[in-house]
């Protein structure tokens, strides 16, 4: 009862016509990164971060949330039209969802992404609502040593389940956390790894590092390598599903819901929710062998379940201050930016913030699929814009965004060097998820590793004596165990491209 | 072979690391220094890195047989980074508008090999549409540089 009073309070928040401005543009910018092969959702929010900070906490938040959902929307057009994920969570939608278009049934298709995206993300918000405030309070009694276990298990889940060698991605934890260290020692003054450097003295910047990261080595790839689009020639007709499709699929996108939000939950398993769920259905199906040639629940169930998931993310980052991907990191580092300090006190000190931006979430799921479905042919327009247009735009972009945010000059050479890194550890397969993630997690680790050995005399048996310390602990090192006898779960994301 | 030259800039990179962080102190259990986070998590990425050197070599070949990598266009990739660091250099000199159409007509002309016509008019639709949004509908700060614009 509690929760709904507070949410009520939240759409009085929501419902503000500057939120429902920001709301409406970042549905719709996020529907056009979606849309558009080349830039992910995790670049598109870093690309705009710096826009959304000039304006209020609530509006900003609400802004970058819309952009993150709304890309999960729109990433599957280009996986049914182009058999191109505009995203990577949308590559799975490519299997049946192309030989639908193929069979001349790519409205349909679209229009039951639409609706399972919608169906999937009012059912999470509904559950951020009533897990959210329990998880934050229960956090509560967590003190340095639980928090230091929890965000050593967030990195170990990461890792273990990005793509690719388990080393490699491990390698990426303590290079984000010497990363970091970068700038000055809160608690001594002292200067770390600057050179004298005005730029390095306030420590690296998030957003110029994810731009490099995501946005510039991405430019670079597509220059380097670049895609072979071939459009679909198709009408783009019944954008409303039959009623033999809602039947065929119903209960896809329900079980995609619940999948979806299971694994959003769960730092890193983001990426895998989409083929749990296609793999799922494909188990549970009377006609297995239909499947990759263009089943409508082949696009219900991942594309429910990638929005799910997307919204179940905010659970941990609102209640614990710990993101489940990259992206939530990003919002994560908003908040920072603001002051305001995420986490089971974000509930109780700032209940606008967090009920506002949870209200902002049903109108942004409405308005994607009020203003979506008449816009599928315009979307289709925009596909067909040829890269050699976008990739100026794009670095434009991010030059400006970096630039102004401290306008300094030294936060885009920052941009550009990590650019070039993102490029080489795409070419040697080394992720950046973990990297990312421990930047962002390196202060609160150091200082809850601090704090809790000052409370311990120096003794490390506090993180296994305590309970919940423990139990985050004995995760972890499972987790760890698991991999060395390898056996660990493969995202083969790319073999389904 | 590849994964041999990350391997070892990995290595050199935990050393350095390292030995900095010991010139930064590392402080005892009970009160760490400002050294003991980078110092240790420098000893794992040297120890990772050996493993998966190791690995590499003579466990697990599957990074060096894995899928074979599309062929790069590396002269477009690297006319793609010069030309983002010229621009980062001159970007504060010559203001954002010059140092921008500069950097996306030579984008245009030397990467994407478009015609004169095409190269002009779109660095210049491009450079003014992203000014009048972020500097004029955004009020983002955008450098003048020498010419006051």
């Amino acid at each position: 009862m509690e929760s709904l009073n507070a949410l009520l309070n939240g759409f009085s928040v929501a419902f503000s016509l500057m939120n429902i401005i920001y709301c409406l543009i970042g549905c719709l910018l996020g529907t056009l990164v979606g849309v558009l092969p080349g830039i992910g959702p995790a670049a598109a929010v870093a690309l705009l971060f710096p826009t959304a900070m000039r304006i209020n906490p609530i509006g900003a938040m609400v802004m970058l949330a819309g952009i993150y959902y709304g890309a999960q929307y729109g990433g599957s057009t280009t996986s049914i039209l182009l058999n191109i994920p505009g995203e990577a969570t949308s590559v799975v939608t490519c299997l049946d969802g192309y030989q639908m278009a193929r069979n001349g049934r790519a409205g349909p298709a679209l229009g039951i992404s639409a609706f399972g995206s919608f169906i999937g993300g009012t059912i999470t918000i509904m559950g951020l609502v009533l897990f959210a405030p329990l998880l934050a309070n229960a956090a509560l009694k967590f003190g340095p040593p639980e928090f230091f276990s929890l965000t050593v298990m967030c990195m170990t889940m990461v890792t273990y389940l990005s793509r690719g060698s388990f080393i490699k991605a491990l390698m990426m934890v303590p290079l984000g956390l010497i990363l970091a260290t970068v700038g000055m020692d809160p608690h001594t003054g002292t200067f770390r790894f600057t050179y004298g450097t005005l730029t390095l003295k306030d420590g690296l910047g998030i957003v110029p590092i994810v731009m490099g990261l995501f946005g510039i080595s991405e430019v670079l790839i597509n220059v380097g390598t670049p895609i072979q689009r071939t459009f679909l020639k198709t009408k783009i007709k019944d954008l409303f599903p039959s009623l033999r499709d809602w039947k065929d699929s119903k209960f896809p996108i329900l079980r995609g819901t619940l999948v979806g939000f299971v694994l959003g939950v769960l730092p890193g398993m983001g990426l895998s929710s989409p083929f749990l769920a296609y793999g799922l259905e494909k188990r549970l199906s009377k006609h297995p062998e239909k499947f990759g040639t263009g089943v409508i629940e082949g696009v219900a169930a991942p594309e429910t379940c990638n929005n799910a998931e997307a919204q179940a993310a905010f659970i941990p980052m609102l209640s614990l201050g710990i993101p489940a991907n990259v992206i939530m990191a990003m919002f994560l580092g908003a908040l920072m930016v603001y002051g305001i300090t995420p986490g089971p006190l974000l509930l109780r000190d700032h209940p606008d913030l967090f009920w506002g931006l949870i209200s902002s979430m049903y109108i942004g799921n409405v308005m994607l699929i009020v203003l979506n479905l008449p816009l599928i042919p315009v979307w289709v327009q925009i596909l067909r814009i040829p890269y050699s247009f976008l990739f100026p735009a794009i670095l434009i972009f991010c030059i400006i965004g970096s630039y102004s945010l401290n306008n300094n000059i030294g936060d885009v050479i920052v941009m550009a060097v990590f650019g070039v890194v993102g490029y080489l550890m795409k070419r040697f397969d080394f992720e950046a998820a973990p990297l990312v993630l421990a930047l962002i997690l390196g202060p609160l680790l150091e200082d809850n590793l601090r704090q809790a050995l000052l409370i311990s005399k120096g003794s490390f048996k506090i993180f296994i004596t305590r309970p919940i310390s423990a139990s985050f602990m004995i995760v972890s090192i499972l987790i760890l165990a698991s991999s060395l006898f390898r056996l660990r779960p493969k995202v083969k994301v790319e073999e389904v491209s | 072979m590849q994964i041999r030259y990350p391997g070892i800039f990995f290595l050199l990179l935990s050393i350095y690391v390292c030995w900095v962080s010991l010139k930064l102190g590392l402080g005892t259990l009970h009160k760490p220094g400002s050294g003991f986070i980078s110092f240790w998590s420098g000893i794992i990425l040297g120890i990772l890195t050996i493993m998966m050197l190791i690995q590499n070599i003579w466990i697990d070949k599957v990074d060096r047989t894995e899928e074979k990598k599309e062929k790069t266009h590396w002269r477009t990739v690297i006319l793609a980074l010069v030309s983002l660091f010229i621009c980062i250099l001159i970007f504060e000199r010559l203001g954002y508008i010059i140092s921008t159409i500069l950097f996306v007509g030579f984008l245009f002309k030397c990467i994407e090999k478009k015609g004169w016509f095409v190269t002009i008019l779109a660095s210049l639709l491009m450079t003014l549409a992203s000014y009048y949004i972020f500097k004029v509908l955004l009020q983002a700060e955008l450098p003048k540089g020498i010419f006051g614009f």
